[in-house]
């Protein structure tokens, strides 16, 4: 097997095998966004037409706050134990490796969200729940590629999740707004959907670059 | 070996100092000539408009100010890219001063906004798409303070640099996209909209409003400026503050 | 400074030109020229700060030197003081994924047989964390008995939570990585125990 595919793949089934094996890495944040839906009603009261109405954006609200738990963790133990040494030494652009180690991350931490959301929206009394989840399958992926950018920001930062949540709205606040027009439904959701899915195959392709980017900084 | 042009020179501490020593007082002069006259034509010469009354006096203070919010993070994202291109302190230097100034006039811009909504919309605030981005603006502007605080060490700005500089051009990268998406929701929501209306303005008005904007520009110069000459004093001490390292090797 | 003649014929594996560093804004070391030849075993010693680590990485291509400039002639094999460990993996799995991560696979039969000489093949099965900190630092070297390494080696205090038999053991196979034509960069505090002669490149202030 050539050298940048072992690599790729040993990357892979390392960030895998790693996050899976701490079940706290990937449950927290489903239950987080488990947890603040059950806020909702709790807060705002339990009528049905008006649940039903702000569903698709508390949701989206939610899962974009659960995006940001489990951020801290991404590379700060990495770069702790040496293995962010490691895999930026291995014969793979990092750019690639960024982008492995954030679809590991995503494929753990946020489809079981894309899956869970629309269950939750049933209870919030929503029927059509295909353009939720459709959203939430291009927008999470985009939170997580921003996530990983403002991660390696504040990997040498003395601060927890909030200073990270501050730096990453701004930036994050056009997938909310093409994420939940497009999970409201009706006469806008096509070209929202077709706008999240515009804006995703942009970060797709400069959000790894800049990850790696900064992250050579800071290993510096 | 061709040699580097003269303009370079003012990145060296020897010549910059000086530079913007001799250029404060007359800045410092400019802005307090124009916002007392720009602000005195506007606040008590200026007929009252035929709308809005009073109340759209505060543009005077608004418009200035979102202009000067705006342009200060883009000059933080260049002097950003010029830092991390070239590796000068003083390009470093000039983004850290322009980051308290830039997030003062955004501030005031909400501020302003606000104080303009009010008698003219009954509401405190409205969220609409110019409001709302300049509010995210400002969050930038709070965001790459709280950064740069938090992994600068007190004699090494480097880290500090690199983060804060990144994060300044990914900001600036995002904000056309940032207000797209922010114009496109209002149109969603058809929400209410905060425009100055394009009818005729008095000559007393367009003078007072120019004369404020140069007297505010000349302030945000001025400060920047300052708290630029500090910041690079600062590092150069710190800097003469090590020993040299003597070969080092046995 | 070199305390043996530079030996001539084989292309040098290691070029620092005039290499100087810094660390959080203060200088580390200054004016540092080194060619290291096939072969040859080099020592980088200095008190605590002195920038031993910051050298390494700087070889490793990990951190870019202040001034000056590093050629590296080819591929390298790094382990550094935080070896990259991860807890929930087990000593086989970890061993085998650092292979694949540099480039170069290992089959399960290679790998159990680099874990003899560490005296690790028994506890193949367990996961890191249940092992001593003696034992994780085993698990990290084991890297150096796989086959197909490559020429040049950077160790960053080895003999560290080591024992004198797993000592003489490490010893013995940079020994015989040198006589077979590979070189080693290594920090440490104390004396390995080598056979063969040892270059010495000492940093700190003067």
């Amino acid at each position: 097997m050539p050298a940048p595919w072992a690599a790729a793949a040993a990357l892979a089934r390392r960030e895998w095998s790693n996050t899976w094996r701490q079940p706290a890495e990937w449950l927290t944040p489903l239950g987080f966004v488990v947890g603040v839906a059950a806020m909702f009603p709790l807060g705002l009261g339990p009528e049905p037409a008006r649940l039903r109405e702000l569903a698709p954006g508390l949701l989206w609200i939610a899962a974009l706050l659960g995006s940001l738990l489990s951020l801290p963790r991404l590379f700060a133990p990495d770069l702790a134990d040496g293995s962010l040494e490691q895999w930026w030494l291995a014969p793979l652009p990092r750019p690639l490796a960024v982008a492995l180690k954030l679809a590991v991350h995503w494929a753990l931490g946020s489809l079981p969200l894309v899956l869970v959301a629309p269950l939750l929206a049933l209870a919030f009394g929503l029927d059509n729940l295909t353009p939720l989840a459709l959203s939430l399958l291009l927008g999470t992926p985009a939170l997580a590629l921003l996530g990983g950018l403002g991660a390696a920001l504040v990997l040498h930062a003395r601060a927890g999740a909030g200073l990270l949540a501050l730096l990453l709205l701004p930036l994050q606040v056009p997938v909310l707004v093409f994420g939940t027009a497009a999970a409201n439904g009706g006469a806008n959701a096509q070209a929202a959907l077709l706008l999240l899915g515009a804006w995703l195959a942009v970060l797709l392709a400069l959000a790894p670059w800049a990850t790696s980017a900064a992250l050579s900084l800071m290993l510096d | 070996m061709p040699r580097p042009h003269p303009i370079w020179r003012y990145a060296s501490p020897a010549h910059f100092l000086p530079l913007t020593g001799r250029l404060l007082p007359a800045l410092w002069a400019l802005a307090a000539l124009g916002i007392g006259a720009g602000l005195a034509l506007g606040l008590f010469i200026a007929p009252s408009d035929a709308q809005q009354g009073e109340a759209y006096r505060i543009l005077y203070l608004h418009v200035p100010a979102a202009w000067i919010a705006m342009v200060c993070y883009a000059a933080m994202a260049f002097w950003a890219l010029w830092g991390l291109a070239w590796k000068t302190r003083l390009a470093f230097v000039l983004m850290r001063a322009l980051a308290p100034t830039g997030a003062l006039f955004a501030v005031l811009t909400l501020l302003t906004g606000s104080l303009w909504g009010r008698p003219t919309w009954g509401a405190w605030w409205v969220w609409d798409a110019r409001l709302t981005s300049a509010l995210l603006l400002a969050l930038l502007y709070v965001g790459f303070i709280a950064l740069t605080s938090a992994i600068d060490t007190p004699d090494d700005p480097r880290r500090g640099d690199q983060a804060g500089a990144l994060l300044a051009l990914v900001g600036a990268l995002n904000l056309p996209v940032l207000y797209f998406s922010v114009s496109w929701w209002n149109t969603l929501h058809q929400g209410a909209s905060i425009t100055p209306r394009g009818s005729a303005i008095a000559p007393q008005m367009l003078a007072g409003l120019l004369l404020a904007t140069l007297g505010f520009w000349a302030y945000a110069a001025a400060a920047v400026l300052t708290r630029a000459r500090r910041l690079l004093q600062a590092r150069v001490e710190s800097e003469a503050r090590w020993p040299r390292a003597l070969g080092g090797l046995a | 400074m070199t305390t043996t003649p530079a030996l001539t014929a084989p292309p040098p594996v290691l070029i620092l030109q005039r290499v100087a560093q810094s660390r959080g804004g203060r200088p580390l070391f200054d004016g540092v020229d080194l060619a290291l030849h096939p072969g040859q075993l080099l020592w980088v010693q200095g008190a605590n700060g002195s920038g031993k680590t910051s050298l390494l990485r700087l070889i490793c291509g990990l951190s870019a030197p202040r001034a000056g400039r590093v050629h590296v002639a080819q591929a390298l094999l790094y382990i550094g003081h935080r070896p990259g460990l991860k807890d929930v993996l087990s000593v086989i799995e970890q061993l085998r994924s650092s292979a694949a991560l540099a480039g170069r696979p290992c089959s399960e039969g290679e790998a159990l047989a680099a874990l003899a000489p560490v005296g690790l093949d028994e506890a193949a099965g367990l996961r890191l964390a249940q092992l001593s900190e003696g034992q994780r630092r085993r698990a990290a070297l084991a890297q150096l008995w796989l086959p197909r390494a490559p020429r040049l080696w950077v160790l960053d205090e080895p003999l560290a939570a080591l024992d004198t038999a797993m000592a003489d053991r490490l010893a013995q196979r940079l020994d015989r990585h040198a006589d077979e034509g590979g070189s080693v960069v290594f920090t440490s505090h104390q004396a390995l125990p080598l056979k063969r002669p040892v270059r010495s490149l000492q940093l700190g202030w003067s």
